[in-house]
């Protein structure tokens, strides 16, 4: 049964038995899920637009798989996981270092100084391309960990490593990128 | 290398504070309930109406196929295996077509085999011969002598035209009709001599002796002129004299 004031799913229609978990409100997983896969998503793809498209694609994911719903274990790490699997598909269609300049320059407007904000963007616009440089898991792990509300568990459940491997390719990518943000500094600094 | 973490910082932080368009979770409710809808359409019972349709359009399919196929099942006769041999035919058969046909057109002995359809199997010797006595009928009729076909009369609209054609015009009467056409060259004839003088007698009028215009030509012929009288009028002219 799918109830669409309440966006109710029951798991498998018809057969509510003692032991079935109780019906998933759709309407209380976009309200509360939607923002944290949104930003998952936009740190793959740094569009707003595309970003927006990724979420809904997860809950229609959510719809075609109503009938398995209650094998879901953790609902938040399942849906970002299905947000992440997305953005990455439609990553390939677009290129996110189009996007990196707007990002930047909307990270770096504030109340400062119009040339200290062109500063700051152009070096957040020179992290974003050192990260786009990075190898793949070690940017996977990155972008993961931006989203505050995962723990190094969650992550490696949605990367499908083990958390040892989270933790060491995360800190291979931090390592990894200070220096070349270093030394592009300092081959800056020469010229 | 402070600056370098503090500027990853800032762009892990700008990555995770991004803020998300209002009225997000509006609008994918609202794509959630279109997509609701649609799968409600989609998973309705099989008796629904998309599947009524289908097996509508599956039936007259196959009546259409029964209505094709059963005529030619209705024609397809087994067909008779029909084998040519040579047979030797009764004298006596001969002998009565050749009383139906007419002594005529029979040729006097038939000598040489006929070809003759016999059916071949041989469970079917047992039934009536019908095959054979449409073939006698057949052969009578093709030897049956050809007369002409008998006069029909004039309808009413070829009386009509033959009216139209020759009412009553003198030529063509004459053309038609060997006695008016006499008549009419004798009429020919004694108005031309009543003209220039010079009568032609005709046939019937032979014998008869006539004073003016047979004198006359007379007269031309002793001129040396073209003899235009007929011979015994110039001799019946002599003679007077």
């Amino acid at each position: 049964m799918t109830a669409i004031e309440g966006l109710v799913l029951s798991p498998v229609e018809g057969m509510r038995t003692e032991t079935a978990r109780p019906a998933v409100d759709l309407a209380a997983l976009v309200e509360t899920y939607s923002t944290q896969l949104f930003r998952v998503a936009h740190s793959v793809l740094r569009s707003r637009v595309e970003a927006e498209d990724v979420v809904q694609d997860v809950f229609v994911r959510v719809l075609e798989h109503r009938r398995t719903l209650d094998q879901v274990r953790d609902m938040r790490v399942w849906l970002i996981r299905i947000a992440w699997n997305l953005a990455l598909d439609r990553r390939r269609r677009i290129r996110p270092d189009q996007m990196d300049a707007l990002f930047a320059e909307s990270l770096a407007g504030g109340n400062v100084p119009a040339d200290r904000a062109i500063d700051e963007a152009q070096r957040i616009q020179a992290v974003l391309a050192e990260m786009e440089k990075l190898p793949k898991a070690e940017r996977h792990v990155l972008l993961l960990s931006a989203s505050e509300e995962l723990g190094t568990a969650e992550m490696a459940v949605v990367l499908g490593k083990s958390e040892s491997a989270v933790r060491a390719l995360l800190f291979r990518a931090r390592t990894r990128l200070r220096e070349r943000l270093e030394g592009r500094r300092g081959m800056g600094g020469r010229r | 290398m402070k600056q370098a973490d503090e500027a990853i910082d800032r762009v892990l932080t700008g990555l995770r504070e991004s803020e998300a368009p209002a009225g997000l979770e509006g609008r994918i409710l609202q794509a959630m309930r279109a997509r609701v809808a649609m799968n409600s359409v989609e998973n309705q019972p099989w008796w629904t109406w998309k599947r009524l349709a289908g097996c509508g359009a599956l039936l007259a399919g196959l009546l259409v196929l029964v209505a094709v196929s059963v005529p030619h099942r209705v024609h397809r006769v087994a067909p008779e295996p029909v084998v040519a041999r040579h047979v030797e035919p009764a004298p006596a058969v001969i002998a009565e077509k050749a009383a139906a046909v007419g002594q005529a057109r029979v040729p006097p002995r038939v000598t040489k085999p006929l070809l003759v359809r016999v059916e071949a199997a041989s469970g079917r010797k047992g039934a009536p011969d019908s095959n054979s006595a449409e073939d006698a009928l057949a052969r009578e009729e093709m030897l049956a002598p050809s007369h002409p076909a008998p006069p029909l009369p004039m309808t009413a609209q070829e009386k009509l035209f033959r009216q139209a054609v020759i009412e009553e015009h003198f030529d063509q009467l004459a053309m038609l009709n060997p006695e008016e056409r006499e008549k009419a060259n004798t009429k020919a004839d004694d108005e031309f001599g009543n003209f220039f003088g010079t009568r032609k007698p005709s046939k019937q009028e032979e014998p008869v002796v006539r004073d003016g215009p047979k004198q006359k030509s007379v007269e031309l012929k002793q001129d040396g002129n073209a003899p235009l009288a007929a011979p015994g009028a110039s001799q019946a002219s002599t003679g007077r004299r």
